[in-house]
């Protein structure tokens, strides 16, 4: 079946494969198998035919958890290897190095950020903070009443802004 | 003055794909939907010399690791105590009841073993079902057109640090502490004194934790005292069970 049968399968594609390469990403994927595992995603995406047509991007982020625990389970002997592997994927041909410095600032302080989170916190604030999801349809995701998921993100958004404060402030090396 | 919307979007662009690995992996989708001609005969055979290949790295690298001392988080009591002491220090003193439980890490005496000259792609054969090994040793051992490599740029030792403190991070969150100790030995080995060492002053501290090394809620608690304000409190709190 080729991908012209499914005229979708590009816009989907298009809007999505920033949120799924991220949610591997931070998932534990290592960027040498970001790719593989972006296009497994598709690839079930492709097949499945309960795609929802509302709430698509929070569908994918399902699809996201299981590839990304499949490819972690399978992955322990590359662990060595990731700590080895400095190459982050290349910067565009005309990327300007100011924009790139200031990516790669902000890579590193949302990182650090997230790392200080709980899981249960991170978790909430990732998918709709960064990635825009709907309190609603993360709730459905993650099997949590809305209001714990709006309690949650209450909380994550005024420790993210804490942060941000301090990011000036002497103390903010502290984490 | 940093502004949170303009840090997450920034963040948005950073850690997801370049243009150029969407185009490419679009393409790759492409052919993979697309109807095969033939099934080509080669594909077991390519997909094992692809795993020969990684089991190949695996063992030169374990030898390489196995063959280097390791920096080690020592947690040991003594008993001429010291004032507390600021975590970029990399110790944190602990009660003061006679006994003391220092967080220290010892000065790293290896060089960080050699990044391997070429970067193979592994297969995800041997991650996925059955039924997608197929497909996925085909796109995994055809090759694509990559980017030449970047130059050196100035700030990539900061996103190494933030990399491989991400690598810990994630084995810790996935309950893995072995693996987490690796990594963290590592990032030590590394990064002597890294932009990020408060950050990874945090993640020994739970991994301490996890590991249920004495004296780590102590150390733990010690930290919080010195740290009031840092915004990993829940965390730690919750990883050591200080509440």
């Amino acid at each position: 079946m080729s991908v012209g049968d499914h005229p979708d399968f590009d816009r989907v594609y298009r809007a999505h494969v920033g949120l799924v390469w991220r949610c591997l990403r931070r998932a534990g994927v290592p960027d040498s198998m970001l790719e593989d595992a972006t296009q497994e995603v598709f690839l079930v995406h492709h097949r499945r035919s309960d795609v929802p047509t509302q709430s698509v991007a929070a569908w994918l982020v399902g699809i996201t958890r299981k590839v990304a625990s499949n490819v972690r389970r399978g992955e322990q002997r590359f662990l060595r290897r990731i700590a080895s592997q400095r190459a982050e994927p290349g910067p565009e041909q005309n990327d300007d190095p100011e924009d790139r410095l200031r990516r790669s600032q902000a890579l590193t302080l949302v990182e650090a950020f997230l790392i200080t989170l709980t899981p249960a916190l991170r978790e909430v604030f990732e998918l709709i903070e960064i990635e825009g999801l709907k309190q609603r349809e993360v709730a459905e995701l993650l099997g949590l009443s809305i209001n714990t998921v709006g309690s949650r993100l209450r909380v994550g958004r005024v420790q993210f802004e804490d942060y941000v404060r301090r990011l000036d402030a002497p103390e903010v090396a502290h984490g | 003055m940093v502004d949170p919307e303009q840090l997450l979007a920034s963040y948005r662009q950073a850690a997801g794909p370049s243009r150029a690995v969407e185009a490419r992996m679009l393409a790759s989708l492409r052919a993979e939907l697309a109807p095969l001609p033939a099934q080509p005969a080669a594909n077991a055979s390519t997909g094992a010399s692809g795993l020969g290949v990684a089991l190949k790295l695996v063992t030169l690298l374990a030898i390489v690791v196995v063959g280097a001392s390791a920096a080690k988080l020592v947690l040991s009591r003594a008993p001429d105590a010291s004032d507390a002491s600021d975590a970029s220090d990399a110790s944190v003193a602990a009660p003061s009841e006679g006994s003391r439980v220092e967080l220290a890490v010892e000065s790293p005496q290896v060089e960080p073993a050699s990044p391997s000259p070429s970067k193979p792609k592994p297969t995800s054969a041997s991650t996925l079902a059955p039924r997608e090994a197929a497909a996925a040793t085909r796109r995994s051992s055809s090759p694509r057109p990559r980017a030449p490599a970047p130059p050196e740029l100035a700030e990539a030792p900061l996103a190494d640090e933030a990399k491989l403190l991400r690598a810990v991070d994630s084995a810790l969150r996935r309950g893995a502490p072995a693996q987490a100790r690796e990594l963290l030995d590592e990032y030590q080995r590394s990064f002597v004194a890294g932009s990020l060492a408060d950050q990874a002053m945090v993640l020994e501290l739970l991994l301490a934790c996890a590991e249920e090394a004495q004296g780590a809620n102590e150390v733990a608690a010690r930290y919080l005292d010195a740290h009031p304000q840092t915004s990993a409190r829940a965390r730690i709190e919750d990883t050591c069970e200080l509440l």
